[in-house]
């Protein structure tokens, strides 16, 4: 548990934070220049703040009441920069064994971490990616009590950025500390965790699941990251690229996962990839068109309109324009079809549940 | 070879100093820095017979420095060493310039990054100023040590012109050019220095090369 109380100020930026992180993923939502940043060197000691108090655990890091402020270097912390910060005169080993703190490195975490595969490379060859490989083992070798990650993805191509979240899809939840995610990138929050923290102006705004950070205001683009989860049963493994899964009165077909006939699964769907429609279309390529009914609307930025609809008793979220929504007449209570591509869904990948 | 002595010695003793000074000043928040970078830089711009006059004032026999250093049996005053430390001063500047350049170009998140991995200032002068100020330490020791062979002012004035004991090449091509009749001597001794300032740019320039492209390879950071 990292607690969190803190003030600080540069120039006429200010951050002001209250808070505590529990074990496990929240991730800090915000576009730049909210203070996310910031608020993550705080914590970190890179900074210091004006006044507050920090504490992890039993540890006191700062108090600025007592002038207590432990130096950064024994907070015994993990971190991940926008940038792969390696160094070119040492080898990849000697990268990661950095931040050992005198402890050997696993064969494990070099393996969970894609970084086996790297040892015998020249660090000055390595790719964006595979440099935040490197640091993600560095940040972890020495098993932290925190691990603070500052837009870990950010500076990546597309690839790489998937390499590099499933490689933090498969080791993040078996970890039993905070961790503290900074993206702009609401989509890329929402795959990893199920804590966030919205800020705005230097400030904690909005705290919870990501719908209740979604009702909060809304910040630029963050609606494209809307998804929703749905609970089913694998009623066919895949064959010929196609599986289903039912919900109870009606399927839905996923394509490539790795099923298991009978066992319960998760898949989600992203609120943009769903279509809406009052008939059920005829000569369709997308594969699947369940019948729903709608719950609610919601106006959200950039002129459109957020709606969840009844699935089988689940909840799902559509995004669609706020002309359309018009021009449809659409309202709470209607019935409607939701069509989607069986490519569009998620699912095989561990997924956090909302 | 009195010569490369005297030089050779100054400089490896103004090195860890000079390191030290160009660390502080390229890392350092403090009052007085400019200052302290000022008296660093005025060996180089300081008449060498003045430069010479100050070290005699302090550190030869009847100076403070020089009777306090007495006690312990360390003589600088018309000695070698007194040389040496005439040529390791007025190198200094030359030497902390270059070193206090590649330690500022050291990229500060490379520091942070240390720092979150729970490396002290120490450990990380160690692990990173160290090694990327290499070139600049080359460049330095290769400069100071120009400047501190064809010291020649700073020399005469704190410990004479004694053959043997603080004739540098230098001053021999001075003393042999007021005798009548030298003129093979001085050529010779004209041909010497040129052959080991040669040498010494050529090593140095072949140490640079080969450490800035390491270092080219080096600290990768695509913003």
């Amino acid at each position: 548990m990292l607690e969190l109380d803190v003030k600080a100020a540069r120039g006429d930026f200010s951050v002001e934070a209250a808070f505590s992180f529990p074990v496990g993923l929240s991730a800090l939502v915000g576009t730049s220049g909210a203070g996310k940043s910031s608020l993550l060197r705080l914590i970190a000691g890179l900074d210091q703040p004006r006044s507050g108090k920090i504490v992890l655990g039993d540890t006191l890091w700062f108090e600025g009441k007592n002038k207590v402020n432990l130096p950064t270097h024994k907070r015994e912390i993990g971190m991940v920069f926008q940038t792969g910060l390696v160094l070119a005169h040492k080898t990849v080993m000697q990268n990661i064994e950095l931040g050992a703190r005198g402890a050997a490195v696993s064969e494990k975490l070099l393996e969970l971490t894609g970084c086996a595969e790297l040892l015998n490379r020249p660090v000055g060859g390595l790719s964006g990616g595979e440099q935040q490989r490197v640091m993600l083992a560095r940040a972890l070798a020495g098993r932290p009590k925190l691990l603070l990650l500052d837009e870990p993805l950010s500076s990546l191509d597309p690839v790489s950025r998937e390499d590099l979240q499933n490689i933090m899809l498969r080791l993040f939840p078996s970890m039993e500390i905070p961790i503290l995610y900074v993206t702009h990138a609401f989509e890329e929050a929402v795959r990893l965790g199920n804590n966030f923290l919205r800020m705005e102006g230097g400030k904690i705004v909005a705290q919870g699941g990501a719908r209740e950070v979604l009702a909060y205001g809304s910040a630029m683009g963050q609606e494209l990251g809307v998804s929703s989860i749905l609970h089913g049963i694998v009623a066919s493994e895949v064959k010929n690229g196609v599986g289903i899964v039912s919900l109870g009165g009606q399927d839905i077909e996923v394509s490539a996962a790795n099923l298991v006939k009978g066992k319960k699964t998760a898949i989600r769907l992203w609120a943009r990839d769903l279509i809406l429609s009052y008939q059920r279309p005829q000569g369709l390529s997308a594969r699947n068109c369940l019948a729903a009914r709608i719950v609610t609307l919601k106006s959200v930025s950039f002129g459109q309109v957020l709606v969840e609809v009844d699935l089988e008793g689940q909840k799902v979220s559509a995004l669609i324009l706020g002309k359309t929504s018009e021009e449809m007449a659409l309202a709470a209570g209607q019935k409607i079809f939701l069509i989607f591509k069986s490519a569009t869904i998620e699912s095989g990948t561990p997924i956090q549940m909302l | 070879m009195l010569s490369l002595r005297v030089a050779g010695v100054g400089v490896l003793f103004t090195l860890p100093i000079a390191f030290a000074l160009a660390y502080v000043l390229a890392r350092g928040q403090f009052h007085g820095k400019s200052l302290l970078s000022a008296i660093i830089m005025l060996p180089l711009v300081m008449p060498p017979v003045v430069t010479g006059l100050i070290l005699l004032n302090l550190f030869g026999p009847f100076g403070p420095v020089g009777q306090w250093l007495a006690q312990f049996g360390i003589v600088l005053g018309f000695r070698w060493t007194g040389a040496a430390l005439a040529a390791g001063l007025v190198a200094l500047p030359l030497i902390v310039r270059p070193m206090r350049m590649a330690l500022e170009n050291v990229d500060p998140r490379l520091h942070e990054a240390l720092k979150v991995a729970g490396h002290n200032r120490w450990q990380r002068l160690l692990i990173l100023d160290l090694p990327l100020a290499v070139p600049g330490i080359a460049a330095g020791m290769v400069l100071g040590f120009a400047k501190a062979m064809g010291e020649f002012g700073a020399t005469i004035t704190f410990v004479a012109n004694i053959p043997g004991e603080t004739q540098t090449l230098s001053l021999a091509i001075f003393s042999a050019l007021q005798s009548p009749g030298t003129e093979v001597l001085v050529w010779t001794m004209v041909a010497i220095s040129l052959g080991i300032s040669v040498v010494a740019v050529v090593v140095s320039e072949t140490l640079v090369e080969r450490f800035s492209s390491r270092q080219n390879r080096g600290v990768v950071s695509r913003a």
